[in-house]
């Protein structure tokens, strides 16, 4: 983040609080996995090691919703699930994202039916769409760091 | 005696055989006798039939027969690999049919699904609820009348705006409403009251007590909901909640075209995509009565078993992760990863591929692909080798895995178990040896099969696959038919510069050299769909009612835009006669079963999928009854449940 043009004498730096706040958040994303379906398979190469999510501080999936505060929400939404999706949501403290992995969670994808929820966003906010199906792990990537691009420049809440 | 005979003498006048385009057996059964008959069958006849191997419903409405709904039964006889479907005729005014639980225990979920999906009741059914719907949801989805998109969510979609939602919070904070004036909880409700009831109910003198585990659970595949009743650490009883990734693949492919079904089958088992595609195709060449050509069945083989072993490495891998061994799961998803490699050179996609066609597959093998293939094996048994060291002998794993998740090859075969869950009890039931499919009957490979029928059994059983299917590759690699290059739509082989850039062919044109001009196709972009030139052209049959033609006939000759209208314009399309048809695969959890029906239009009228995974949860409690729930983690990893196929 250019921190020589920060630094003021050689020990002391200064930067905006909220700058230096979403730097430190945005590097350590503990998300939620919340995997329905076939994105699951894309999702497990992105977290292991070929493709790395560690890279990006975000590898650590917590599976409870309190100590979580990225939503990843990997594969289809069906209405029977939704209530749930909706119950880990609220149970999230804030300051909390949502990723919508994959085009089923983005709009519904091609299940136009009596059973699919025509995606998350009817049900949940959601800050950072990842289209495909499933989603290249490149995607991903650039997903998640249009995710970071968002927390660390978003007006923090502390 | 042949079976109809048979069964002509035990019920006289009773039973009338039907005719199928599939050569199997297909009887027409009175609902009354239906329990005789089955019970006969099962116990009786000869060859008899062990397996329950599906039980569905089919609507009737728009086939023009005087009964509304029918319910199919598909049983097997393992001693004589040999199938029979039975079918009774259901009137709309009394769907009633009599329960088949007390003769194959594999029927209870079956039924269930029958009677969420089309409302016929089953008589004396001892637990008839909805399965795949939720409680609230009205009506029956599959059938005709009821709208494919109509939809009856359990959420508002008032939650949009994340500002809005702000706004509430601080009102509510504001308020501090007591506990009773809260509004209702939105979510879970039906299931919060379920367990309170539950809890409500039990004596309080009881020692047992109810755990829910899921439907969002870490370890849990996918998405399901386990009721565990628990007497202390052990397991009593457990009530299975599926539905919860029910995406209407039933009903999606009512409203699709036949080639439209393909993409909807990758989602179905997404962990080896191209078993499913092989398996749909199959069944509706069945129906066309096409034979593909014998590249097409060798590169069929070659990705089915390329898919059955990152199937294994997936299951294998997040099974020894959930005991605790993250290391051995990152290596085998590292093999993985060299497979899927090869997977994307061929199809064009990782992991939904799409690539089988009614009639051929999408796409030929490139040129390195051997060689590709080959380096991509050696990783593989490098890396089972490795997890295998890793594993197999270490002290944890042993003890998780021994003795856990038992079940007894009588129980497995009364629930209609197959894949290596069946075969870690000592049953050697493969469909690829059994029914051999495409060309599996000119490979050497062998079938593993356990004694106990535990964990640690079932794993050693897919580790063997793995091998085994390697060696299916290798051996396919070598008998791999070549066949013409470059052959016309008449099966004519054509010289080798018979492809020109577009513009050549115009200069072609202009200065007057037209002589062969007809031969000549143009040479498309490589980036279109199936484009390079002839690679493919000779892994498709000579069946130009339901093959696509290449691109480079498409956007080069009249024929070929004639040829791909017809099969891809509305109104058009492949139009398999009106018939019935069932096939079977091996697919990575087991037989994996299509039974198509088609009205004689462009759409298919019913795809019915026999999934694995639905026959094994539906006997899970069996395995786990008795078990710690630490055991319940390592029994759910091997089952392998995957929760697109079995809520599909």
């Amino acid at each position: 983040m250019g921190i020589r043009e920060h630094l003021g004498g050689d020990n002391f730096l200064t930067t905006r609080l909220d700058d230096a706040i979403g730097w430190a958040r945005k590097y350590s994303i503990f998300q939620y996995p919340f995997v329905t379906a076939c994105c699951g398979m894309e999702f497990m190469s992105v977290a292991c090691s070929h493709y790395d999510l560690d890279r990006f501080g975000a590898a650590l999936p917590r599976f409870s919703p309190r100590q979580a505060d990225v939503l990843m929400v990997v594969g289809t939404i069906s209405h029977k699930m939704a209530p749930i999706l909706r119950r880990v949501y609220e149970q999230m403290c804030e300051p909390k994202w949502v990723v919508a992995f994959g085009v089923c969670t983005c709009t519904g994808g091609f299940y136009d039916n009596y059973a699919t929820v025509q995606g998350i966003d009817t049900i949940i906010p959601v800050d950072v769409y990842i289209p495909g199906c499933p989603p290249r792990p490149e995607t991903v990537l650039d997903g998640l760091m249009k995710l970071q691009e968002k927390i660390h420049h978003q007006q923090q809440q502390y | 005696m042949s079976l109809s005979e048979q069964l002509q003498q035990q019920f006289p006048g009773l039973i009338e055989q039907e005719e199928t385009a599939t050569g199997e057996p297909l009887f027409r059964v009175p609902r009354n006798q239906i329990i005789e008959v089955c019970t006969f069958l099962r116990d009786s006849s000869s060859p008899s039939f062990d397996f329950l191997m599906d039980l569905f419903g089919v609507d009737c409405l728009n086939l023009g027969v005087p009964y509304r709904f029918a319910v199919h039964y598909n049983l097997y006889s393992s001693q004589a690999a040999q199938r029979i479907h039975l079918k009774i005729p259901v009137p709309f005014a009394d769907p009633i049919v009599p329960s088949l639980t007390q003769v194959w225990p594999a029927a209870n979920w079956f039924e269930r699904e029958v009677w969420d999906m089309f409302g016929i009741r089953f008589k004396k059914h001892p637990d008839l609820r909805r399965i795949l719907m939720y409680d609230e949801f009205k009506g029956h989805p599959l059938r005709k009348d009821y709208p494919y998109n109509k939809r009856q969510p359990l959420v508002d979609d008032s939650y949009t705006d994340r500002e809005i939602q702000r706004y509430v919070a601080a009102q509510e904070q504001v308020q501090m409403p007591s506990d009773e004036q809260q509004p209702a909880a939105t979510g879970n409700t039906a299931l919060l009251e379920d367990v309170q009831r539950e809890v409500a109910a039990e004596d309080l003198t009881e020692t047992s007590f109810l755990l829910n585990m899921g439907p969002s659970h870490p370890a849990m595949h996918g998405v399901i909901h386990l009721k565990l009743k628990l007497d202390g650490e052990t397991i009593e009883d457990v009530d299975v909640g599926i539905g919860y990734l029910h995406r209407a693949f039933e009903k999606e492919s009512e409203v699709s075209k036949w080639n439209q079904v393909f993409p909807y089958t990758d989602r179905l088992n997404y962990v080896s995509p191209v078993i499913n595609n092989v398996g749909y195709a199959l069944a509706v060449e069945k129906l066309l009565g096409i034979e593909i050509t014998e590249r097409a069945k060798f590169l069929r083989v070659i990705m089915s078993e390329i898919s059955r072993i990152g199937d294994h490495l997936t299951c294998l891998g997040a099974n020894a992760m959930e005991l605790g061994a993250f290391t051995a799961f990152l290596y085998f998803i590292e093999a993985r990863e060299a497979l899927w490699e090869l997977v994307e050179e061929i199809t064009g996609a990782r992991l939904t591929v799409s690539w089988v066609r009614v009639g051929g597959v999408k796409a030929d093998l490139t040129a390195d692909f051997p060689q590709h293939c080959r380096a991509a094996l050696k990783t593989v048994r490098e890396k089972i080798a490795e997890f295998d060291k890793l594993l197999s002998r270490n002290r944890i794993f042993h003890d998780r895995m021994v003795g856990t998740g038992v079940i007894s090859r009588e129980k497995a075969i009364a629930y209609g178990f197959t894949g290596p869950v069946l075969r870690s009890t000592g049953v050697d039931y493969d469909v690829r040896k059994a029914n051999p499919y495409l060309v599996y009957d000119r490979f050497d490979f062998d079938i593993p099969y356990g004694e106990k029928g535990d964990n640690y059994d079932r794993y050693l059983c897919r580790l063997e696959e793995m091998l085994q299917s390697c060696r299916i590759i290798e051996q396919a690699l070598e008998k791999l038919p070549g066949g013409a290059l470059n052959v016309d739509h008449e099966g004519k082989e054509m010289p080798d510069d018979i492809l020109l850039p577009g513009s050549a062919m115009a200069d072609r044109g202009k200065t007057g050299h037209t002589s062969a001009i007809l031969q000549i196709q143009a040479l498309s972009d490589p980036t279109l769909s199936g484009g390079n030139g002839p690679w493919h052209e000779k892994i498709y049959p000579d069946e130009k009612r339901v093959v696509l033609p290449e691109k480079e006939k498409t956007y080069g000759s009249i024929e070929g835009v004639m040829n791909h209208f017809m099969l891809i314009m509305d109104g058009h399309g492949i139009r398999p006669p009106a018939g019935e048809a069932y096939s079977a695969v091996e697919g990575g959890n087991g037989e994996l079963g299509f039974y198509v029906i088609s009205d004689g239009t462009d759409q298919p009228y019913r795809v019915r999928v026999r999934p694995p995974c639905f026959s094994l949860m539906s006997g899970f409690h069996e395995m786990i009854r008795g078990d710690q729930i630490a055991d319940l983690i390592a029994t759910f990893g091997t089952i392998n449940m995957i929760a697109g196929e079995l809520d599909r």
